[in-house]
């Protein structure tokens, strides 16, 4: 909300600069996020420096002067006399405008070029007369505009105002705050508008149909006005608010509303049919074209004010364009009411509309501010329009409400907030903000909380943040709580989850976070059932939760593609999503892409990595798990059928690994082979590891033996192990694939592959005849179970 | 004899001295002490001298062959020595070229914030605590003091899913979550993913928030500001200034806004902190009766105070990023600056 500050002091004495006021209120509740300084028509003139002043070559009563402008030195001529080096003066740059429409613009002054203008106090509109150029205090901010120096014209406060303080959208309780403060006493003049002859009662009949919706209605009736443009002090008000004068009525309705918080609305009494006005629920298919030019349709939950034929407005909220006051209007019907903050909220949402008046009922206003700011804004009215205010008012009201009594223990208001505050301090901010409080016993304050705040103080501990945010948080002295609180440490998954991380990272990945979302044909490609979608995803690309890390990852490599990357790889840890049978599911999904090198070499050796890098990281996750885990050809859709596996621990499938399917990397538009991994890390989180176990270093020597063969392509390497293992027995202590080779010098079908064979006994040394022997039986068994063609040496 | 002998020491030496590898070493071993070399043939003939010279002549013959002997080892030493540094020089390579190997990834600044923020509060005695991302009316709004239809619903900018449930609009329903499982004392920390429908510069539909949580006998609006104050001190140096000033949370009651003063221009005023000085880091404030009702835990016993933040922010200010949606465009350029 924009407050000028002028218009708070007619309320509250008080004589600090903005910038205290502005922190005192932001140290209070209301934030000021920013301090305007309007100057009135005056505009680039800046606090300057003398820095050297001459005597003109030929006439001496001209000087020139070098002035420092913060940002560059100028050149000014003039002929005052009270100017000294070291000076600080109002500049009025080239292009300024002074009071009155005067353009400053740079000129030559007896054959010297001047670039701008001292400025005298008459010269600023300050005064009517000067004893030469005005000299500024010496602390004053070269640069600075002129405008924040000497406070010309209005200085208007932009305040956020919090949801909970319904009665802080008013000037008054702007006011009232600064009054509460800096102890300071708040002056409500009370107006009563000039009634004159006739009775209200005649003018206009009001009956309510919802009195739930509407607990309060007041009207007053006004005639012969003459509808014009608003005098230009109200104008300029209501423009320095941020609203749009529009005549001097509608103008008064806004302007009360900003003074007192309570919205207004008037209606052309002459365009109201039947002489009476109905608050009821719209009813269904009924139409108004509102104030914004819009054709609405209305639901009946929505509260409107009609009259024998037709919605007027739409209560609380705007007004209808059959009723507006026009130029042509002579009599109006001024409404004053109280409506359920409930139901002015329903009707913003459904309408999608919020108004100055709506989010000011929508928080609740005060009950008795009412009948207060309709008797301010009838003799407004009259005055600003000449109407008549026709004697008596209607007021249609259910029982009041009463003002809450709180009964408050100043030991609890200290234990609560950790500080010493006397009953009397308490008693005295509480009186200041409005309540009326006083003692009771020794220890305890009897508080009645008036209807303004009647929305947002209902328990003790309401009244005790009132106590707090006057007494300053700031004085609130900060201690430790004193209690000891066992933690329960770090739990195995969250040591593990680092180590995995830190895991990836070494073999050069790069972290990514992406969104949590994913679009229907991402959901598409990967065929995932059990979606979640999104009632109102703010894009299709975000309509569904995902339930893969990868199709979002893929889109990461995309972008970086895309901008001439090539090496890329990137791992996310995060959180998948998909319908269980009991609602929602997520678990923690762990995933890799990579695409390029990993291995940076310059002199020749590409070590673009494959499917068994990730194999190799997958290795090391799982024995950082302590689990074992199973492969097999991978079922998913997104994977190349011969160079992917889906991962399982004890037959439960947890991940899948290898490379994309070469469809998919076409369709989310990426180059070269993309190899990926993801791994359902809770799964793996769950395993009960293995704790590792010392075994002894070997005392005896091992015996090594290579064994090189041609192997048909179709016999894996986990059968030539067990075959190895098979025929070895126990003696074989590790089997190490170091060599494999098939291209060209290898027949088609087969591929070469070298193995090292270490036999060892911890108990004895080998003999070589022993391990001849085991080596020609191993050599036997592949040569006739698998057919492969062993290399003899 | 003698002078023959003399005449071979002297040749041998001479060209033992100027020799210039080891492998001509080796060829003049072979010449003056192979089995073929003239010292050996004057040896293996001493018989048939006369028994008056053949002691000398053996004598002298045994002398200038360990003469040449010494020459040699003398010279070998020399020549693999020199040899040896010459390797040695050849082999020097360019020390200023590029290293080679992995390069190790970076964890996502988003990631390393948190976990520095954690790391504070795991050493104050603080546990972690997760929740769902995708939650109920219940434990996102109406059990943290909410009413249906109250306008503080409207600053949550809330995502429903199909089947009524919600994309939480803040970490805080861990604290129910936690409350309603646990008995005081309760700390814990709940970092997560939180999402509103919005998005700009400063906006983004998913980012991080991390809540805290404190419930105990005693506990006093100035033991949140020596908690917080502490924090912060750890996160962002000990001499910048902190101010809690009132605000409102439907959760908490009182409530506080908490700034830092400036980092970018140490509250001088710039366009970061919008010419005030000062930042806004934290929400937070005293756990509200009506909360502490709502997972049945009595509000006259126990108090408790609770703090939230965004991540993203702390990771902007910290970092000097001035885009939120970089954090998840992850561009590798921006990954690998962390």
């Amino acid at each position: 909300m924009r407050i000028p500050l002028e218009w708070i002091k007619e309320f509250v004495k008080i004589d600090i600069s903005p910038k205290k006021l502005a922190d005192g209120l932001t140290m209070s509740g209301v934030e000021v996020s920013a301090i305007e300084y309007h100057g009135k028509n005056i505009s680039d003139v800046v606090v300057g420096k003398i820095k050297n002043i001459e005597k003109h070559p030929s006439k001496p009563d001209v000087f020139i002067c070098q002035v420092d402008t913060g940002e560059k030195m100028i050149q000014v001529v003039t002929k005052a006399v009270n100017l000294k080096v070291g000076d600080k003066v109002p500049v009025a740059l080239h292009g300024a405008v002074l009071p009155g429409d005067i353009k400053v613009e740079k000129r030559e002054l007896h054959g010297i070029e001047s670039f701008g203008m001292l400025c005298s106090t008459v010269e600023l509109g300050l005064s009517n007369e000067a004893e030469g150029i005005m000299i500024l205090d010496r602390e004053t901010a070269l640069g600075e505009d002129i405008r924040r120096v000497i406070g010309v014209g209005g200085v208007v406060l932009e305040a956020d105002i919090l949801p909970n303080r319904a009665d802080c959208l008013s000037v008054i309780g702007i006011a009232r705050e600064v009054a509460a403060i800096f102890n300071k006493q708040i002056k409500l003049q009370s107006s009563k508008p000039k009634e004159s002859a006739g009775n209200v009662s005649k003018e206009i009949k009001v009956i309510i149909k919802n009195e739930e919706a509407c607990p309060r209605y007041m009207a007053r009736a006004i005639r012969d006005i003459k509808v014009k443009d608003s005098p230009k002090w109200l104008q300029d008000r209501l423009v320095s608010c941020g609203m749009r004068p529009i005549n001097n009525i509608v103008d008064v309705t806004n302007y009360v509303m900003l003074e007192t918080g309570q919205p207004l609305h008037a209606f052309d009494k002459d365009r109201i049919s039947g002489g009476a006005i109905m608050v009821r629920n719209a009813r269904k298919g009924e139409t108004i074209k509102t104030l914004d030019g819009e054709d609405r349709h209305l639901e009946i939950n929505d509260l409107v004010i009609s009259d024998d034929k037709k919605a007027l407005a739409i209560a609380g909220v705007i007004g209808g364009e059959s009723s507006a006051v026009s130029r042509d209007t002579k009599a109006i019907i001024l409404e004053s009411a109280y409506f359920d903050p409930r139901s002015v909220h329903r009707t913003e949402k459904c309408q999608k509309v919020r108004t100055e008046s709506s989010v000011r009922f929508e928080k609740g206003v005060a009950w008795n501010g009412v009948e207060r700011a309709l008797d301010r804004a009838a003799s407004l009215i009259a005055e600003l329009s000449g109407g008549k205010v026709v004697k008596g008012k209607i007021d249609l009201a259910s029982q009041a409400p009463k003002p809450k009594k709180i009964i408050i223990d100043i030991q609890k208001v200290n234990n609560s907030l950790g500080i010493k505050i006397s009953t009397k301090e308490a008693i005295a901010i509480l009186v200041r903000l409005g309540f009326s409080a006083s003692k009771r016993g020794s220890r305890q304050l009897a508080v009645e909380v008036p209807l303004f705040r009647a929305g947002d103080v209902e328990r003790d501990i309401d009244v005790i943040e009132e106590i707090a945010r006057i007494y300053g948080y700031d004085r609130i002295q900060r201690t430790l709580p004193k209690v000891v609180v066992v933690s329960e440490g770090l739990d195995k998954s969250e040591g593990l989850f680092t180590d995995v991380q830190q895991l990836l990272i070494n073999y050069g990945m790069n972290e990514v976070k992406t969104y949590s979302m994913m679009s229907e044909a991402d959901a598409g490609k990967l065929g995932d059932e059990g979606l979640i979608r999104l009632t109102n995803a703010i894009s299709p690309e975000l309509g569904i939760m995902r339930t893969s890390l990868i199709p979002n990852m893929l889109k990461v490599v995309k972008h970086n593609q895309s901008h001439q990357i090539r090496d890329i790889s990137l791992f996310e840890a995060g959180r998948v999503y998909i319908n269980g049978e009991q609602g929602p599911v997520e678990k923690m999904s762990l995933a890799a892409v990579l695409t390029g090198q990993v291995y940076f070499d310059y002199e020749g050796k590409k070590n673009d990595p494959d499917a068994f890098y990730l194999k190799n990281i997958i290795n090391e996750i799982m024995r950082l798990a302590g689990s074992g885990y199973e492969l097999s050809r991978s079922k998913s859709q997104i994977t190349h059928p011969g160079r992917s596996a889906d991962i399982s621990i004890k037959g439960k499938n947890i991940g899948t690994f290898g490379e994309l399917h070469p469809d998919v990397a076409a369709y989310y538009g990426l180059k070269g082979s993309i190899l990926f991994m993801e791994i359902d890390i809770e799964a793996i989180f769950s395993v009960k590891g293995q704790l590792a176990r010392f075994t002894g270093i070997p005392k005896y020597p091992s015996i090594n033996r290579d064994i090189a063969m041609l192997v048909p392509v179709n016999v894996e390497n986990k059968a030539i192990i067990a075959a190895i293992k098979e025929a070895g027995g126990p003696l074989i202590e590790e089997i190490r694939l170091f060599d494999r080779y098939s291209g060209k010098q290898v027949k088609s079908g087969f591929s070469s592959l070298a193995y090292s064979i270490s036999y060892r006994d911890p108990k004895r040394t080998l003999s070589d005849e022993e391990v001849n022997k085991k080596q020609e039986e191993v050599i036997g068994i592949l040569e006739n179970k698998l057919k492969i063609e062993v290399r003899k040496q | 004899m003698e002078s023959k002998l003399k005449a071979i020491e002297e040749k041998a030496v001479t060209e033992i001295v100027s020799a210039n590898s080891s492998e001509r070493l080796e060829e003049l071993r072979v010449k003056f002490l192979g089995k073929k070399s003239e010292l050996l043939g004057i040896l293996k003939n001493l018989a048939s001298l006369s028994s008056q010279e053949r002691p000398k002549i053996g004598m002298l013959g045994n002398n200038v062959r360990s003469a040449i002997e010494n020459a040699l080892i003398t010279r070998r030493n020399e020549i693999e020595g020199r040899e040896k540094d010459e390797k040695i020089a050849s082999g020097s390579m360019d020390m200023t070229l590029p290293g080679k190997g992995i390069i190790r990834g970076r964890l996502h600044p988003i990631t390393k914030v948190m976990d520095e923020i954690i790391g504070i509060f795991e050493r104050m005695g603080y546990s972690v605590k997760e929740g769902p991302d995708i939650e109920t009316d219940w434990y996102n709004f109406e059990a943290l003091n909410f009413k249906p239809e109250h306008p503080a619903r409207d600053m949550h900018d809330t995502f429903f899913v199909e089947g009524g449930r919600l994309l939480r609009t803040h970490t805080s329903p861990v604290q129910i979550r936690t409350m309603e499982t646990q008995k005081p004392p309760i700390a814990i920390i709940a970092p997560g993913r939180v999402y509103r429908c919005d998005a700009d510069v400063t906006h983004s539909p998913v980012f991080h928030q991390i809540e805290g949580l404190l419930v105990d006998k005693g506990i006093t609006f100035g033991d949140l500001k020596g908690t917080l104050i502490s924090f912060l001190h750890q996160v962002f140096g000990r001499d910048r200034n902190v101010r809690f000033r009132p605000s409102y949370f439907p959760f908490t009651e009182p409530s506080a806004e908490v700034d830092v003063e400036c980092i970018i221009c140490n509250g001088v005023g710039c366009r970061i902190c919008k010419n005030t000085g000062w930042i806004e880091i934290l929400g937070a404030g005293l756990v509200d009766p009506n909360v502490l009702r709502n997972v049945k835990i009595d509000a006259e016993a126990y108090s408790g105070f609770a703090f939230g933040m965004g991540i993203e922010r702390i990771a902007m200010l910290k970092y000097g990023i001035n885009d939120i949606r970089l954090f998840y465009e992850n561009d590798i350029r921006f990954l690998r600056q962390f």
